[in-house]
């Protein structure tokens, strides 16, 4: 290995299964979401001059994946064009909406559910940044769902040890979210 | 007489466990005077609504396996390399 290039390795452990949420996030398709992340590993391999340690490893990633899944959806958009006849009844005079057109999603709740996601994204990111032990608390707590006498006995703490610790985990991120927000 | 700190733990403790009468006036009270404290009590929520979605449940259940991170890293090395 080079001075200048990166521990692939390593990258590729810290990085990859958070870049397939990511992905995984935006798209259905887990074989596309891990070909999508195979090809911004190769991007980003091949133009580590761009990176210089311009901002967070995880950011630079994300956004050559971003970049690819737009990529792949408006390529997907070209060959696929719906033309406007099938929203209408073309029989009689007057165009009605199509029985399967009128009761579509609003846009705005898309938009909502995109944020959402996004935000939710960001929140797994900040959650990996934790103290490894606040972290432990955290992800039994809301993705195990265990009862909080099984926390205390896993990660050999008191009750009142957890409450402070999810008190400070939330505060860092709060913080971190809303730092996220402006970058 | 409690402070920022010792009001938003209490918070968090009422979440996990059943908290005094007394305390929970003290948050009551508390709350109708500081702002900022009443800020961290909807973030908090917020924060629970979140880690509690299906979407961020669904986050950590993707991941490569062993042999894909391997092919990844080989592949990887060999770009670096050339």
């Amino acid at each position: 290995m080079s001075d200048t290039s990166i521990d692939t390795g390593k990258l590729v452990e810290e990085q990859s299964d958070y870049l397939l949420s990511f992905a995984m996030s935006k798209l259905q398709d887990l074989e596309l979401a891990k070909d999508l992340v195979q090809d911004t590993f190769v991007s980003a391999i091949t133009k580590l001059d761009s990176f210089e340690n311009r901002s967070n490893i995880r950011t630079w990633l994300t956004s050559i994946l971003n970049r690819k899944i737009i990529d792949h959806w408006r390529k997907a958009e070209t060959r696929y064009t719906d033309p406007v006849s099938s929203y209408f009844d073309q029989e009689g005079k007057a165009k009605h909406w199509l029985m399967d057109k009128k009761n579509s999603t609003s846009v705005e709740s898309v938009v909502d559910q995109i944020t959402k996601e996004e935000a939710t994204m960001e929140l797994y990111n900040c959650i990996e940044k934790l103290p490894p032990k606040w972290r432990g608390v955290i992800a039994s707590k809301y993705l195990d769902e265990k009862v909080s006498d099984d926390i205390c006995k896993d990660m050999e703490i008191t009750p009142s040890n957890l409450w402070v610790i999810i008190h400070r985990a939330k505060l860092l991120l709060r913080d971190c979210l809303t730092k996220a927000e402006l970058r | 007489m409690k402070d920022c700190q010792d009001i938003t733990e209490l918070v968090e403790r009422s979440k996990i466990e059943r908290i005094s009468l007394g305390d929970r006036m003290s948050i009551g009270m508390h709350s109708a005077i500081c702002k900022n404290c009443r800020q961290f009590f909807r973030d908090s929520d917020t924060l629970d609504e979140m880690m509690q979605s299906k979407r961020f449940k669904h986050l950590g259940e993707y991941s490569f396996t062993t042999e894909e991170k391997e092919k990844l890293k080989i592949l990887l090395q060999s770009k670096s390399d050339s």
